[in-house]
């Protein structure tokens, strides 16, 4: 068994109901478990990898809520903004500890964090290529 | 009544940024604060009603055809995210104005 569908099963258990919304965080974890690799390239590598770390738990937390919110209509609302706000403020204080106190590199910080956008676009256009293929 | 609020907004304003013209470096620091501020409060209210009207369709889209809720889902979730990263975005621009500024 690779660790791919392991990853799947993990996030299926915890929640994630939806088999696209499951295939765009397996495929975030996976890449947040690749970039734990540029942490042997010095400084800037370690940067890059608190990015991408910053920037999956986003993405996972927010797939969460909104799965709970919209699509199972389960838990309690009280509970899921309080999640959701809490994941913001998390985020802010991260970022503020990261940027000002450690003096991390913005750069690639801002490349870690962007690796959600490009497993997105990524999986848009897989998604898009393979409709145009069926459709033909 | 509008015209009165404005007014206040407006005179608010002025003695705000009055302070600045008056020392040279706290002018500097001033105006950054002010950018920073702007930048950020821009970048909320544009995400904020974004991400509001991008649930509001999702949850439109999902009362009237249920079974397309999980597509729907989808969409929104990329929707979101994208969104929401550029509110990040816009709050590590904040910070490095305020705290780590190149050009200070």
């Amino acid at each position: 068994m690779t660790m791919y569908p392991k990853i799947e099963k993990w996030l299926y258990h915890r929640g994630f109901q939806v088999p696209e919304v499951r295939r765009l965080a397996a495929n975030q974890i996976c890449i947040t478990m690749i970039s734990i690799l540029t942490m042997f390239f010095g400084a800037a590598g370690v940067d890059f990898f608190l990015g991408v770390f910053l920037g999956s738990i986003n993405f996972l937390a927010l797939a969460k809520v909104i799965q709970e919110l919209v699509y199972l209509q389960k838990g309690a609302v009280g509970i899921n903004l309080l999640s959701f706000y809490g994941r913001l403020i998390f985020t802010a204080i991260f970022f503020y500890v990261l940027i000002v106190i450690k003096e991390a590199s913005v750069i690639a910080l801002l490349l870690g964090v962007s690796t959600v956008l490009v497993n997105i676009l990524l999986w848009g256009l897989v998604h898009c290529l393979g409709k145009t293929s069926k459709e033909a | 009544m509008r015209k009165g609020f404005l007014s206040v907004l407006a005179t608010v304003a002025l003695l705000t940024v009055a302070s600045t013209a008056f020392a040279a470096d706290a002018s500097v620091i001033a105006t950054i604060s002010w950018a920073a501020a702007l930048g950020m409060a821009i970048a909320a209210a544009g995400c904020g009603i974004a991400q509001g009207l991008a649930v509001k369709a999702a949850c439109e889209g999902t009362a009237r055809n249920p079974e397309a809720s999980g597509k729907i889902t989808v969409t929104m979730l990329i929707g979101l995210a994208l969104i929401e990263s550029l509110a990040i975005y816009a709050l590590v621009v904040s910070l490095i104005l305020l705290f780590a500024n190149p050009f200070v």
